[in-house]
């Protein structure tokens, strides 16, 4: 089989849809072979506790608090990995300082800084303060990784034809940046999200998806914990549809 | 050199045959649970006998903190018999359709609330506070909810529970970063040697009688995985006998027993230990006495929130070995 | 433009060493093999590198260069390329259409002799008073070249051109400098 040369394979709706049906069939008939609930419920059980949850208030409410909490620390992650970025890019003390920070928070495991801030800050505080410090190394990284790969060509003939900071700012530089920098901030959407509820499940704060995923783990209640995390991987996905349009719309208008 | 080979290769041989036993796990060993607690503490004795060698069983011995980890591992089929709350015993019967069945009752009531002040004298006292507890999903959280309610207080909207882990509760109560919480023996025992600031205001079993439910509040008791039942029925009578000697040594041999557990971490000092262990009312129910001695209490808190005991009563099954 | 012992390394490489030239001539052609330094002495003479030692006379301040590569902003057209050096003059839009690239287009969707062109555009429209072309007729037929030799010459303003073909430098009218 020739490998070399060939498009990339085509998902359509109706294959993605057959291959839904087809994981869910295999979940259905591990959970009837197991037999536990308690281990692995049925799709049906998980359908049901859903269900419920929707005709609740709390469940809204839930939903509505952890949106707020990640996406505020995740916009705020990202100003900061920008703001940041340009510091360390413009000045060599600032960059001396600032840069094994930023790299070190980057090494840091999410479970400790998850238990740190915990001693430190309100229980609603912690998911948001998670978001932003996964976000930050992230877009911290990819501008100054896209800065020093720029193409020095077009610095050298901005020089030239004397141009000035604003216009090559403005024509040169962030074009140049700008894919790296809708690239951090999708993947950074990503790592904010999982940790910002990797979070909540640890603080519990008093709305949040993460905390009633804590308390299904405590009363025993397997069909709700799935219900609750298939509800936040729905929701990871509307966001990244969200986040991905606005950065089509903010790049498109750069032009 | 030829000699010096042959003789290389039967020692490899007889290491590998000397070494297979640890790796393997015979099954004649009983992995037990128990927690940091009043069941611990009961069954300290039985560690130390076990170490010895002189208890009727071999058992793996695994001492929690947190009583949702021992009820985690019950649930994974990685423990066969563990000490778990009450109610969660219940529960974990309904989540698995009989998954479990009750083999003993070790702890009475050992709930108190400690306050770092002299305001509360009773339970009404506590409108309008913050309560620190431990055991969400477990029977603190129950207890308090009942007799809070019992005395007209909504447990909801007129108090502001919190739970943390035993751990945290207990450091920062010791502390004096707590004014009110509600812990069990022996963490309040450790609390009060370190922090004479706070003093015993509320006796949850005193509280709960006095509501006049005419059932016993009982915290702590032992459960068996029912497959592992099946199985070795046989091992799991001598359990009971070992435990039962156990705590009749721990009541009676209160230095000793404090000793031991210091030393397998069941409680941080001896000292704690042994001046807890009458306060723990360790008691052993087991057999036919069982099912009286709880049914009462399991309806109790199935009437104030079905969701406590895992939705409906246990079966008859499950007093049952 | 006069140049008395020009000398200029690129670390241990030596480009020149003690070079003299001298030249009446408005319009000079460059030529040598590659590698010669013809590059460094057009960015030498433009400004943008400076040389170890060596006096040179008869620049003008404002030189404009365009360089071997086109260097152009990709994800812009032809007028915003332009009009980058032009400070809002009306101009980019004549002079692109005089060398023949319609101004809206997308300098990504160009051929390699459409984006010299526009490359040449905005070296014209930077409105300097000495130009300095490095190969800026490379990928051009000869009926482009002449074209644009010509528009090249009709701005009367010193200019260094450095090319492989004599025929180019014969379009321009230019002195030939040979490097070795």
């Amino acid at each position: 089989m020739n490998l070399i040369n060939r498009p990339m394979p085509k998902t359509t709706k109706t294959k993605t849809a057959a291959a839904a049906l087809f994981w869910v069939a295999l979940w259905f008939i591990a959970s009837w072979s197991i037999g536990k609930e308690l281990i692995l419920p049925s799709p049906l059980a998980v359908l049901k506790a859903l269900w419920g949850m929707l005709g609740q208030g709390a469940f809204w409410a839930s939903i509505g608090m952890t949106v707020l909490r990640i996406m505020a620390g995740y916009l705020i992650g990202v100003a900061a990995g920008c703001l940041i970025a340009f510091a360390c890019c413009t000045s060599g003390v600032l960059s001396a300082l600032l840069s094994p920070v930023v790299k070190t928070v980057r090494a840091t495991p999410v479970a400790s800084f998850i238990i740190l801030a915990m001693l430190w800050m309100s229980k609603g505080a912690v998911p948001m303060l998670m978001a932003a410090l996964i976000v930050t190394p992230v877009v911290w990284g990819n501008l100054i990784e896209a800065y020093s790969s720029r193409d020095m060509d077009l610095d050298e003939m901005a020089l030239a034809y004397r141009i000035g900071n604003r216009k090559w700012l403005r024509f040169v530089l962030i074009p140049q940046i700008l894919p790296s920098l809708k690239a951090a901030c999708l993947t950074g959407l990503g790592f904010a999200w999982k940790s910002g509820i990797a979070a909540e499940v640890l603080s519990q704060p008093k709305r949040a998806m993460g905390s009633n995923i804590y308390y299904s783990k405590v009363y025993l209640e397997t069909p709700e914990l799935f219900a609750w995390t298939a509800a936040v991987i729905v929701l990871s996905f509307l966001i990244e549809i969200l986040v991905r349009r606005v950065l089509k719309r903010e790049a498109g208008r750069e032009d | 050199m030829r000699i010096n080979l042959k003789k290389a290769l039967l020692v490899a041989v007889l290491a590998v045959f000397a070494i297979i036993p640890v790796f393997s796990n015979p099954s004649s060993e009983v992995r037990i649970g128990v927690l940091k607690g009043p069941t611990g503490i009961g069954a300290s004795y039985l560690l130390s006998q076990n170490e010895e060698g002189t208890t009727l069983n071999r058992y793996s011995v695994t001492v929690l903190a947190e009583a949702t980890d021992m009820i985690a591992q019950v649930a994974a089929g990685q423990l066969d018999i563990a000490a778990i709350p009450t109610n969660a015993a219940a529960s974990l019967y309904n989540k698995t359709s009989g998954g479990v069945r009750l083999v003993a009752l070790n702890t009475a009531g050992v709930l108190y609330i400690l306050e770092k002040g002299d305001t509360v004298k009773s339970v009404s006292d506590l409108k309008g506070r913050t309560i620190y507890a431990v055991g969400q999903g477990s029977n603190p959280e129950y207890v308090l909810r009942y007799i809070l309610s019992g005395n007209g207080i909504d447990p909801d909207k007129d108090v502001e529970i919190v739970f943390l882990d035993s751990a945290e509760l207990t450091t920062r109560a010791a502390t004096g970063d707590i004014d009110v919480c509600m812990l069990p023996v022996p963490a309040v025992t450790t609390v009060l040697i370190k922090n004479p600031d706070m003093r015993i205001a509320l006796d949850m079993t005193e509280q709960w009688d006095a509501l006049g439910t005419g059932s016993i509040l009982t915290m702590g008791c032992v459960v068996v995985r029912s497959d592992f039942l099946k199985e070795n029925a046989l091992a799991v009578k001598l359990f009971l006998s070992d435990y039962e000697k156990s705590i009749e040594y721990v009541k009676t041999n209160v230095k000793e027993a404090g000793e031991m557990c210091a030393k397998y971490e069941i409680v941080p000092s001896a000292a704690v230990a042994t001046k807890a262990i009458p306060d723990c009312n360790l008691i052993f129910i087991s057999g036919d006495e069982i099912r009286p001695a709880i049914e009462g209490y399991l309806k109790v808190l199935f009437e104030a929130n079905p969701k406590s005991i895992g939705g409906k009563m246990p079966g008859d099954d499950f007093y049952t070995i | 433009m006069k140049i008395e012992g020009l000398s200029f390394s690129y670390g241990d490489k030596v480009i020149f060493r003690d070079f003299t030239m001298e030249s009446p001539s408005s319009v000079i052609c460059i030529m040598g093999p590659s590698g010669c330094g013809k590059t460094t002495l057009l960015k030498i003479l433009c400004g943008l590198l400076k040389a170890g030692s060596g006096k040179i006379e008869g620049i003008p301040e404002k030189c404009a260069m365009m360089f071997q590569e086109d260097r152009l902003l990709e994800w812009m057209n032809a007028h915003d390329n332009v009009a980058l050096v032009t400070d809002s003059d009306p101009d980019p839009d004549r002079i692109l259409r005089e060398l023949g690239i319609e101004p809206e287009m997308q300098v990504k969707e160009m051929s390699g002799g459409m984006k010299r062109r526009v490359a040449l555009a905005r070296a014209l429209a930077f409105r300097a008073d000495a130009l300095f072309l490095d190969e800026p007729f490379k990928g051009l037929d000869e009926d482009l070249m002449k074209k644009c030799a010509k528009i090249i010459a009709g701005c009367k303003k010193l200019t260094v051109v450095s090319t492989h073909s004599e025929a180019e430098a014969k379009a321009l009218g230019a002195q030939i400098l040979r490097l070795s």
